[in-house]
């Protein structure tokens, strides 16, 4: 590898130290379908042109230099294969690494869960929700969360506009992966300006035994099947 | 190596031992010495203190032999029943042409057993614990078949199986009293008694010339049996016990297609998918006495409560290059659904003898369209700067109808509908750029804007001192988010990273008849990773994040009861150090420490739970190879837990040691 050229991220040279890049139209020769619709995906705008011998600006960018992938014939162990690896996503996504070495994160660390469970870094839909996905906003959190997904007779319509209103998918300091771990979370919607009153009622009495969530009343908070109040 | 010959002679006969490797694995073991909160470190760590087993194995049998390869590679640690199983058939010209993937993934999710803390408690405890190790098995099971069926049909079939079974702690507490001091601390636990998901799914893939046709069908059946477990530590010390099963099953079908329309310029395609899904769920809620006896309480009979959902969805897209460096990357989401749902709640009141005293039965109905809208463009016609631009739109019209009656009185019956209308919009502007063969630059401005609407057209009066749910006219949020990430090279051993974002994010709710109210939620973070690689056989890795992120309502500063702003700030440090000393002697370090400085004390107002914590952990550990076949990796490691906002109740310290060795047959 050329080692003046930074877009080698240096954990590269601990994976394939012998290996030199072969240009992405190499690999679009056996992988077709992805490198046709890797245009589509928001990870294409990492392509540059006029870096000639620099070839690590679309896939191998990402999975390393792949010359002796080639040589071996589409030898596996000879390229990253994200889907059991991580530390290549973590060479740009920085603040995503420092998540999930919070108290509370999914277990990637572990090795139980890889960015590739949730994302699909070649396809159209690297973040796993938009408004033109096939699937739905929650699809990919339900998917392993299924009693969340509902339908519930009543909804609470903060899932319809996304899981991450509420959780830090990657990591958080508070337990639940919550955002906000108090008050803070739910009246950042709910707040009144004849706060402590909600709704018609006041809550100065509630407010103090705990969350809404924790203190007894609202603990359905994804949804209910029979309570328009989200209690049961 | 003359002790080893002998050794690998007397296996090789059942082995089959060759030049190439056929066996890898490594076994070994871990042990924690743990000290205070042993379940808040299983909780965070995720493992027991003693861990044992295969940390790996890779098995390359030929035993099809023939035209066929196999691959076989796992792990299995027993105490935390860690085990991962891959094993995959494939065919050795064209992996394409016939393939069997398995895999089977499970482990052990731990919980703390204590709930929350409450410093003015001082005669009575101010925390609880269960008597009882909360812990959750999780499994995933999948098989995946597939090949060619002819020069241009393929299919592949798809069996996951997902399943859960244990116990975990809620983050709903149950009550403890000090006089008449109430707070909800005392932790409650939920027994999963099953969590059973089967997919199936099936798919025919037809190859064009100049596109594809795929068709799939996918078939769901869910089951979920829960029992909810809540009780209390005051003077009543009420249990309340919540029974729910819930089943689903859900059929889909998608037909996908694609076409290049003019080569290398112009492709598109379509998606279409229909869903199917009805579910049920029954519920029993029983409130039980310290005598074990029905008590006065929420008691619910064989509630019930059926689902039926409708969703057609069709999404074309399209992929154009304008010109030699333009991309324009456009897609559309249409969706029309509708969801039924009915319900009924019997409810014993009063004292519970079995009888039901009232009964509410429900009828909800949603039903609307969504149309979706986004458009990608990309410019590559300048050398190492690539700028782009997004944007995306969303609308939403959703009917809802809500009808709630109760058979024993009347005046508790409630009816309404409402017309939602959802309007969203997303535009992001940025670039890639690589100016110098030792500076790469990229950035990025978000700006989103998501505005619900809710108009009540039909409604049952709410009364004077009670609202009906769902009082709110308009929610609106405006994001506004920039972003960057730099990565320098100055000396070809000294590569560093940077990363800056900043948001904010504004919520303005409109409560039917009153003004609107804003909230914030804000932040900035930056995070630097340095490495050096002074030497070729060394390299460390420094990492430093730092997050500074605060969420404003009005009630901060509001005179009857204000609760404060809440900090989620952190910063962590994680570095890491790797040394190859020789060819057969290797070091590594890693150390990583975060903490925040969070708690505000509000007790009389409510229960703050901002984080005040500290955690850190070193690990460090060798690897020898005396030969080529063989690696002996022993570490040791220690780390602790301070947590200040809850006065230290769930503090932990630990320092293990582990050995795994590594041989290849």
């Amino acid at each position: 590898m050329n080692q003046n050229i930074v877009v080698d991220p240096p954990y590269f040279k601990n994976v394939q130290p012998n290996a030199k890049y072969v240009g992405s139209d190499t690999c679009a020769s056996c992988h077709t379908d992805h490198a046709k619709n890797f245009e589509k995906s928001a990870h294409a705008r990492i392509e540059l042109k006029g870096v000639e011998g620099v070839h690590g600006t679309t896939c191998e960018s990402c999975h390393g230099p792949g010359s002796l992938h080639v040589a071996g014939g589409g030898d596996k162990t000879k390229i990253l294969t994200l889907k059991k690896d991580n530390e290549s996503c973590f060479q740009c996504h920085i603040d995503q690494k420092a998540q999930f070495n919070l108290q509370y994160h999914h277990p990637i660390q572990e090795g139980k869960m890889t960015c590739t469970s949730c994302h699909d870094p070649h396809g159209p839909d690297a973040k796993p929700w938009s408004a033109v996905s096939i699937r739905g906003t929650n699809d990919v959190c339900v998917s392993c969360h299924r009693d969340k997904k509902g339908p519930f007779t009543w909804e609470h319509e903060a899932l319809s506009s996304s899981c991450t209103e509420c959780h830090n998918p990657h990591g958080s300091i508070h337990p639940k992966l919550l955002v906000q771990n108090d008050l803070n979370l739910c009246l950042k919607c709910h707040v009144q300006p004849n706060w402590p009153t909600v709704g018609k009622r006041s809550h100065s009495a509630f407010a103090p035994r705990g969350n809404c969530w924790s203190a007894g009343c609202h603990t359905q908070v994804h949804g209910s099947n029979f309570d328009d109040h989200l209690r049961y | 190596m003359k002790k080893i010959i002998p050794f690998m002679l007397l296996l090789s006969p059942l082995l089959g031992f060759a030049k190439d490797p056929v066996l890898q694995f490594t076994p070994g073991f871990i042990f924690f010495n743990v000290e205070k909160d042993k379940q808040k470190f299983e909780e965070q760590n995720m493992t027991k203190v003693s861990n044992w087993g295969v940390e790996s194995f890779q098995f390359f049998p030929n035993v099809l032999g023939g035209k066929f390869d196999t691959e076989l590679q796992g792990k299995a640690l027993i105490p935390n029943k860690d085990y991962d199983l891959f094993f995959n058939i494939f065919h050795k010209e064209d992996k394409d042409l016939f393939y069997i993937k398995n895999k089977f993934q499970s482990f052990t999710k731990y919980y703390d057993n204590s709930g929350g803390y409450y410093k003015t408690y001082t005669t009575e405890p101010n925390s609880f614990t269960l008597d009882k190790d909360l812990k959750l098995f999780v499994s995933d099971l999948s098989t995946k078949m597939g090949g060619k069926l002819s020069e241009t049909w393929s299919s592949e079939f798809e069996y996951a199986y997902k399943h859960k079974s244990g116990d975990f702690a809620n983050y709903n507490w149950a009550n403890a009293q000090q006089g008449a001091t109430q707070r909800r601390i005392v932790p409650v636990y939920t027994e999963q008694k099953g969590y059973d998901l089967h997919e199936f799914n099936l798919a025919f893939q037809k190859a064009y010339e100049t596109g594809k046709l795929k068709l799939e069908q996918g078939f769901v059946r869910f089951r979920d049996k829960t029992l909810y477990q809540e009780k209390n530590q005051d003077t009543a010390a009420k249990l309340q016990q919540q029974d729910e099963v819930f089943k689903e099953k859900s059929f889909t079908s998608t037909i996908l297609g694609e076409k290049d329309f003019i080569s290398d310029k112009l492709l598109g395609g379509f998606s279409l998918r229909y869903e199917n899904t009805y579910g049920k769920e029954t519920e029993n809620l029983d409130t039980f006495d310290s005598n074990g006896a029905g008590t006065s309480g929420k008691n619910f009979i064989d509630a019930q409560a059926k689902h039926t959902l409708h969703q057609l969805v069709f999404s074309p897209f399209m992929l154009y290059t304008l010109g030699t460096n333009w991309f324009l990357n456009g897609r559309v989401r249409t969706a029309y659904k509708k969801r039924i749902s009915k319900a009924t709640y019997p409810e014993d009141t009063d004292t519970p003898n079995g009888t039901v005293d009232e009964t509410f039965n429900m009828k909800n109905i949603d039903f609307g369209w969504q149309i979706g809208e986004q458009f990608n463009l990309n410019y590559k016609g300048w050398n190492r700067f690539t700028p782009y631009a997004r944007a995306e739109f969303e609308q939403n019209a959703i009917t809802l109808k809500e009808d709630q009656t109760n058979q024993e009185d009347s005046t508790n019956n409630f009816f309404r509908e409402t017309d939602q209308t959802i309007l969203k919009y997303l535009m992001s502007v940025g670039f890639y750029s690589y100016p110098f063969q030792w500076l790469k630059v990229s950035a990025q401005y978000n700006f989103k804007h998501d505005l619900d609407k809710y108009k009540d057209s039909r409604e049952t009066a709410a009364s004077s001192s009670s609202d009906k749910s769902a009082f709110v006219d308009d929610l609106t949020q405006l994001t506004n988010r920039f972003h960057t990430n730099l990565a320098v090279r100055p000396l070809s051993w000294f590569h560093l990273n940077f990363r800056y974002e900043w948001f904010s994010k504004k919520y303005s709710m409109q409560k039917e008849g009153l003004d609107p109210e804003s909230s914030y939620f804000n932040g900035i973070k930056h995070a630097y990773i340095a490495t050096l690689m002074p030497m070729n056989q060394l390299t460390l890795v420094e990492t430093l994040a730092f997050n500074k992120i605060q969420t404003q309502t009005p009630a901060g500063g509001n005179a009857t009861l204000p609760i404060p702003y809440f900090n989620s700030d952190y910063k962590a440090v994680l570095s890491s150090l790797n040394y190859d000393v020789s060819s057969s002697f290797s070091f590594k370090a890693t150390h990583s420490i975060n903490w925040s400085d969070n708690y505000i004390n509000f007790e009389s107002q409510a229960l703050p739970n901002a984080i005040d914590q500290k955690q850190q952990s070193l690990e460090v550990k060798i690897a020898w190879k005396p030969s080529e076949t063989l690696t002996i990796t022993p570490g040791y490691g220690f780390g602790k837990y301070d947590i200040d906002s809850r006065n230290n109740i769930d503090d932990y310290d630990y320092h293990y040691g582990n050995l795994w060795v590594n041989w290849i047959l």
